[in-house]
């Protein structure tokens, strides 16, 4: 068995090893499903998936009946042994608020989810002005705090999420703002789970839907950087200007620059058939026309990308425009080179990524979504235990 | 002081909350039966024990889970997932029957989600397809990459239908595809073509067709030397961050990176 595996598998054994009961009955159901986990985790083979499987499989479900139901068996069964009738304790409001507390603490390190933290003070605020658990009720029903808890930092937190999105990426914002537009219109949690369980079929399908022209377009983009870059036209051109030309070599470039404007031209034959876009509607869309390039994204959730220059999208637009669709011929297309004014290109190498990585973190810092990337860095969080646990950024997300 | 009176007017408040929501309908009734427990008794602590002999003490986290249940059932029927709203109502008849079975079965949000995932799948599979379809069609050069992909993305297949033909005929299916009604019977054809038959057709890209440009082009590399060499004369272009905008109407920032 793998070793993380091993030690996951171990995890649940101790979880069950841990419970109380007496009873002969649940006894072995412990140890069935212990040798049951055993035999699952030789089974899985990547600690990644893990989890995955252990859930869809039903074994996590498994899991959590059994010990919930032993739980439930150990707890009856004292209350019986202890015999006597403990007095009846209602709770304070401060009693009551103690869970609150706790998740209040939890996050209070975290200033950028004020929306949520604000509702937590309200709530603390109602009940210290309170002796009586009736009275403090109320007042938090009339307010409707229990609801604005959940849905005010969850608002908070989905609006941070999109500060760290590019906006024209409609594919990749769509599911946020659905799921913003959801808890806005509910009034309570069962209202919201209607609302999501409802955006849930769109949220598979439409971001699917905005993404489709990515396809074609990139498609597009491979041969015109075939046809123009280093493979094709770019490459003829350097070895004719340093004077390094063995024939095997440039008849290949020559060769995958025709190749590259032949599947080129037949590209935008299938864009204006299947989209009734012409290159030059790609080059409109202001998003869309850079899925032409390659780009990394470099910052948060697609908030930068790194290309490899500033013109490279003017230099394929010359190219279609003049060389393409014209189909004038190869030598022609080298002799109208408009050197002077496009100059050289390459793509970028590791270490200027990494430049431009810091240069955007740093153009974007005050966004919320950065701001709460440092926040929960440097968030001290302890769990009940006292010991402190490391989280992965955004983990909160 | 924890008098009736307060008592009553928080369930009036959670009776009004819960009433007002179309998702709610057993927190709702939940309430309005302790309202109408604490309209019968004088103190809170004679409602206590009435709640706790007719049931009412212990329905309550089944309430919760009822609607939540409920929502998904709504949904659910919304989007014409039958068997998914069946088995929401199979879990709240169940709950409704035992108050504790929210307690001993914890498994069932994960059964629920299964039951909804066979339809999610489909949808991201019939997606899949087309994606398949897309990057084949564009230069059809690698059949075989295509067609085990095709063939991984045809089992994701479930709901309504595995039958990727009765899919593709399917409204809700054609609305989920961004294209011409031509491209879209292109892409439903092919993938229906090579599920009856395994394969996929190829074409052969040959640069043939420009052999003599090519042959000229290096027959008279050297009167090109003087464009060549003015062009490679030029500094390297620095690479470039593409900054995004803050609206959806806004548009990108180019900046060079020295």
């Amino acid at each position: 068995m793998d070793v993380v595996i091993k030690m996951m598998v171990q995890g649940y054994i101790d979880g069950l090893d841990g419970l109380k009961t007496n009873n002969e009955g649940f006894k072995q159901e412990i140890e069935d499903f212990k040798k049951e986990l055993l035999a699952f985790g030789e089974k899985e083979n990547d600690p990644s998936t893990f989890f995955t499987h252990f859930q869809d499989s039903g074994m996590m479900g498994k899991y959590m009946d059994l010990t919930t139901k032993i739980t439930l068996a150990a707890n009856a069964s004292q209350e019986a042994e202890s015999g006597e009738k403990k007095e009846k304790h209602i709770a304070t409001p401060s009693e009551w608020l103690e869970p609150f507390r706790t998740s209040y603490d939890f996050i209070k390190d975290l200033p950028i989810r004020e929306r949520g933290l604000a509702v937590y003070r309200k709530l603390f605020e109602i009940g210290d002005k309170h002796t009586y658990i009736t009275e403090f009720l109320a007042e938090v029903e009339r307010e409707n705090l229990l609801w604005k808890i959940t849905s005010e930092d969850t608002l908070g937190i989905l609006d941070i999420t999109l500060s760290g999105m590019d906006p024209l990426y409609k594919g990749l914002t769509y599911s946020t703002l659905a799921n913003i537009e959801a808890w806005k219109q509910s009034v309570c949690e069962a209202d919201a789970y209607y609302l999501q369980e409802l955006f849930s079929e769109d949220n598979a399908k439409t971001p699917q839907k905005l993404l489709q022209p990515e396809l074609f377009v990139i498609q597009l983009g491979l041969h015109l950087m075939i046809y123009r870059g280093p493979k094709g036209k770019e490459g003829l051109m350097e070895m004719i200007a340093t004077g390094n030309c063995p024939r095997k070599e440039f008849l290949s470039k020559a060769s995958a620059m025709a190749v590259g404007k032949m599947q080129a031209r037949r590209t935008m034959d299938i864009i204006k058939k299947a989209l009734g876009m012409t290159f030059d509607d790609i080059i409109a869309d202001e998003f869309l026309k850079y899925k032409l390039i390659s780009t990394s994204n470099v910052c948060g959730l697609s908030k930068a990308y790194v290309q490899s220059n500033p013109n490279i999208l003017d230099i394929l637009a010359d190219a279609v425009h003049n060389e393409i669709i014209p189909d004038i011929s190869l030598i022609d297309a080298i002799r109208r080179e408009p050197a002077v004014k496009f100059g050289r290109w390459r793509m970028p190498e590791d270490n200027e990524y990494k430049k431009a990585e810091e240069t955007a973190r740093n153009i974007f810092k005050d966004l919320p979504y950065f701001i709460y990337e440092d926040q929960l860095k440097g968030a001290n969080f302890h769990v009940g235990t006292g010991e402190g646990f490391d989280i992965k950024p955004l983990s909160g997300i | 002081m924890n008098d009736i009176n307060t008592s009553k007017e928080l369930y009036g408040l959670y009776v009004q909350r819960f009433g007002n929501c179309p998702r709610t309908p057993y927190q709702a009734e939940y309430y309005r039966k302790w309202l109408d427990l604490l309209n019968q008794c004088s103190t809170n602590e004679e409602a206590e024990e009435k709640s706790k002999q007719n049931g009412l003490y212990t329905a309550g986290a089944g309430a919760v889970a009822m609607d939540r249940v409920f929502a998904n059932k709504q949904a659910a029927e919304k989007m014409g997932w039958t068997d998914v709203a069946q088995y929401c109502d199979e879990i709240i008849q169940k709950i409704q029957a035992d108050p504790y079975y929210t307690f001993t079965h914890s498994s069932l949000w994960a059964d629920l989600q299964a039951k909804k995932s066979g339809w999610l799948r489909t949808i991201e599979g019939f997606g899949r397809l087309y994606k398949d379809f897309v990057e084949y069609n564009d230069t059809r050069t690698d059949p075989q990459r295509a067609m085990a992909s095709i063939a991984e993305n045809l089992k994701m297949l479930s709901k309504p239908s595995s039958d990727f033909a009765a899919l593709a005929a399917m409204p809700q299916f054609r609305a989920m595809i961004d294209c011409s009604n031509e491209f879209y019977k292109e892409f439903t054809d092919t993938i229906c073509k090579a599920i009856a038959t395994g394969s996929l057709e190829t074409i052969q890209w040959s640069a043939q067709p420009y052999q003599d440009q090519i042959e000229e082009l290096w027959n008279k590399k050297e009167t090109l030397s003087e464009e060549c060499r003015q062009w490679y004369s030029q500094p390297v272009k620095p690479v470039c961050l593409r900054l995004s905008p803050d609206s959806p109407d806004g548009k990108y920032k180019l900046l060079e990176i020295e």
